[in-house]
């Protein structure tokens, strides 16, 4: 390992991270540059509590105390949308390091 | 210049569909009653709320204090409740005379209490450890059951009556609710009004009912009944013009048929001044 | 008086155990504690309570996956989210707080396993649900970081914002949440060869996101959620052969808003 690599980096980071303070203004810059994936703004989520209503059950009577028909559990929704194959993908591109065992990763 | 610390006249619940078209054209409503649990964490639902409140007069009302279960009070729950209340300042904080919760398991529905006198003292103790928690007064709002306890010793217009004088809270009194249980329960709804001590009414909802074989049900997902509308009358005359709230909750409508209902009930405000 | 009384506790039992659980014991327990009227009987009241219970459940997760609801369907979902609803009981007066559960069921559910990709779309739709509604969160001290002595700065350990969260999955599952939103349109269609993804979810003030870090940055990401220790941050992925300019990145990051906290590892 490189000392002084790693002290350099360590000093010149906290260094410009603490300048930050000192700037009246931040620049929008480091935001900007960033686009991120567009299309998540602007979605309204409805609220899910309300003022103690009642509800119908919208879900079917029928299927109360017993599990569906087999034919209820045939996907007819827009997964029609997604092609292609469906066996499992190679470990993602940027990831180089050896591929995750669980497909989703948590954390904090 | 708006009163944001009192409310009168009729307001309309609010609810994330109509956020838009509050903060856009800013609607001559009197004020508006935003459900408490909906904002308990934070983002753009609160900021939303924020915004509108700087507008309007507003209450908080919750479904989830569950003063008549037999668990120990949320108190994650109510410390939540309290920070949303100190950031908003509502003219009311009102919750319901029901159970939501045993075991630690939700029925995020609220379900009837029996109406007995050991009942009434538990439940009394319960709001005034709430009121003390809160640092202010609630109001609590009666229900629409669908089942009643065999053992009753008391009616609910009896267990309520006595509740808010044990417990020294107000009244959140549900026109809607009254109608619906006289219909499913079979008694005479002025009864029950007639019972109601007049000093603890600080406010009114009106909602709309279904019908489901051959009783009513409270789904909140039509206008306010005929029959709602004239006990409704008979509440202003022995309450006076309290302030009164139109809810809507199952297929929420555009804002116009809120405000129309408001309107209607604006009028039947006009013809009552409060009683001498 | 704080303790509950004897027969609220009992009852309060039995009541719930008929109409959550519909347990046939439950109902025969409860029937005779209970008043019919001529308009409305014990059934049809035992009824109208469990019907409105589900009722409720189901309408919460359709609110919180409706890409899964709209992949799989209104009846596949319904069918599936109700025997969810019989294994999994509400624990929370919030409704939002309900099917956190669900994507890990959906993916030991035999009929959606030939939608692989599910159950990673349903982790997407929890956590953009939970960041959506999350409490806001405070930017980083500047001030307070300024007092560290500069001997110590290796020692630091940074915190993303406890509203983010790193995903990982196999299938390009942005693209599949994307395509399905409610406004878009319905001739797109994703080609699951893309491949896999990293995403980061976070809020921007009041707007949630979903980034595409590329590979420094994911680097970095998993570094802070690790809670490394600074110094040792640097030294590995400065010294790594991809050569990641953490020292440039650290206070775009914090501008950015994805560096919200720090201890001190001592």
């Amino acid at each position: 390992m490189n000392t002084t690599t790693k002290a350099v980096a360590v000093t010149a980071a906290l260094s410009s991270v603490i300048a930050l303070g000192m700037v009246a203004t931040q620049s929008d810059d480091a935001v900007a540059g960033k686009p991120g994936f567009e299309k998540c703004a602007g979605i309204v989520k409805t609220g899910l509590n309300d003022c103690g209503t009642s509800k119908h059950d919208c879900s079917g009577q029928a299927t109360v105390n017993n599990d569906p028909e087999e034919w209820i559990y045939v996907p007819e929704g827009t997964c029609e949308k997604i092609v292609g194959s469906t066996l499992k993908e190679a470990a993602p591109p940027v990831e180089e390091a050896p591929a995750e065992d669980a497909p989703v990763e948590e954390a904090q | 210049m708006v009163d944001l610390t009192a409310i009168q006249g009729a307001g309309i619940g609010l609810r994330s569909q109509h956020y838009a078209h509050i903060l856009t054209h800013q609607p001559a409503i009197p004020w508006l009653e935003a459900l408490s649990d909906n904002y308990l964490g934070g983002g753009l639902p609160l900021h939303h709320l924020e915004q509108i409140r700087a507008h309007y007069p507003m209450t908080l009302h919750g479904v989830s204090l569950s003063l008549g279960s037999a668990d120990p009070l949320n108190m994650d729950y109510l410390t939540r409740l309290k920070q949303l209340a100190d950031r908003i300042e509502p003219v009311h904080v009102s919750d319901h005379l029901a159970w939501v919760s045993v075991n630690g398991h939700y029925f995020n529905d609220l379900a009837p209490l029996p109406y007995t006198e050991s009942v009434l003292k538990y439940v009394a103790n319960r709001i005034a450890q709430v009121q003390d928690f809160l640092g202010r007064r609630i109001l609590i709002e009666n229900l629409s059951p669908y089942l009643q306890f065999r053992h009753n010793s008391l009616t609910e217009w009896e267990f309520l009556a006595t509740l808010l004088v044990e417990a020294d809270c107000d009244l959140l009194l549900d026109i809607n609710n009254v109608y619906v249980n006289a219909t499913n329960h079979g008694f005479n709804p002025l009864d029950y009004l007639e019972a109601i001590p007049r000093d603890r009414v600080k406010e009114i909802h009106l909602a709309g009912y279904e019908e489901q074989d051959n009783f009513l049900f409270d789904t909140h997902g039509y206008p306010v009944q005929s029959g709602v509308w004239q006990l409704y009358q008979h509440a202003l005359q022995r309450f006076g013009p309290i302030p009164t709230l139109i809810e809507w909750d199952t297929d929420i409508p555009s804002f116009d048929v809120l405000m129309a209902e408001a309107q209607q009930a604006e009028t039947y405000l006009c013809q009552h001044h409060r009683p001498n | 008086m704080s303790t509950p009384p004897p027969e609220l506790i009992e009852l309060q039992g039995l009541f719930y155990d008929a109409i959550a659980t519909k347990d046939p014991y439950s109902i025969q327990q409860l029937k005779p504690q209970m008043r019919s009227t001529d308009n409305l009987s014990f059934e049809q009241g035992l009824s109208a309570y469990q019907g409105s219970v589900v009722g409720k459940l189901v309408r919460a997760l359709e609110d919180i996956y409706p890409v899964c609801c709209r992949l799989v369907g209104t009846q596949f979902f319904t069918a599936m989210i109700r025997q969810y609803i019989r294994r999994n009981p509400s624990s929370s007066p919030d409704l939002g707080d309900y099917g956190e559960q669900l994507p890990d069921f959906i993916a030991q559910f035999k009929p959606a396993a030939t939608l692989p990709y599910l159950p990673d779309v349903a982790h997407l739709e929890w956590h953009w649900h939970r960041v959506f509604n999350s409490a806001d969160q405070p930017s980083l001290d500047l001030t307070a970081l300024g007092k560290v002595p500069p001997k110590h700065w290796p020692d630091l350990v940074f915190q993303l914002p406890s509203n983010s969260v790193l995903l990982t999955s196999d299938y390009p599952v942005h693209r599949i949440w994307q395509v399905n939103q409610a406004n878009t349109s319905h001739s797109e269609t994703v080609e699951l060869s893309e491949g896999g993804v990293n995403l980061f979810l976070w809020r921007d003030q009041y707007e949630t996101r979903i980034d595409l870090p590329n590979a420094s940055e994911w680097k970095l990401l998993q570094a802070f959620a690790d809670r490394d220790r600074f110094g040792e941050i640097c030294a590995r992925l400065e010294d790594s052969s991809e050569d990641i300019n953490v020292a440039a990145m650290l206070p775009q990051w914090v501008q950015r808003g994805w560096i919200r906290g720090f201890t001190l590892d001592r």
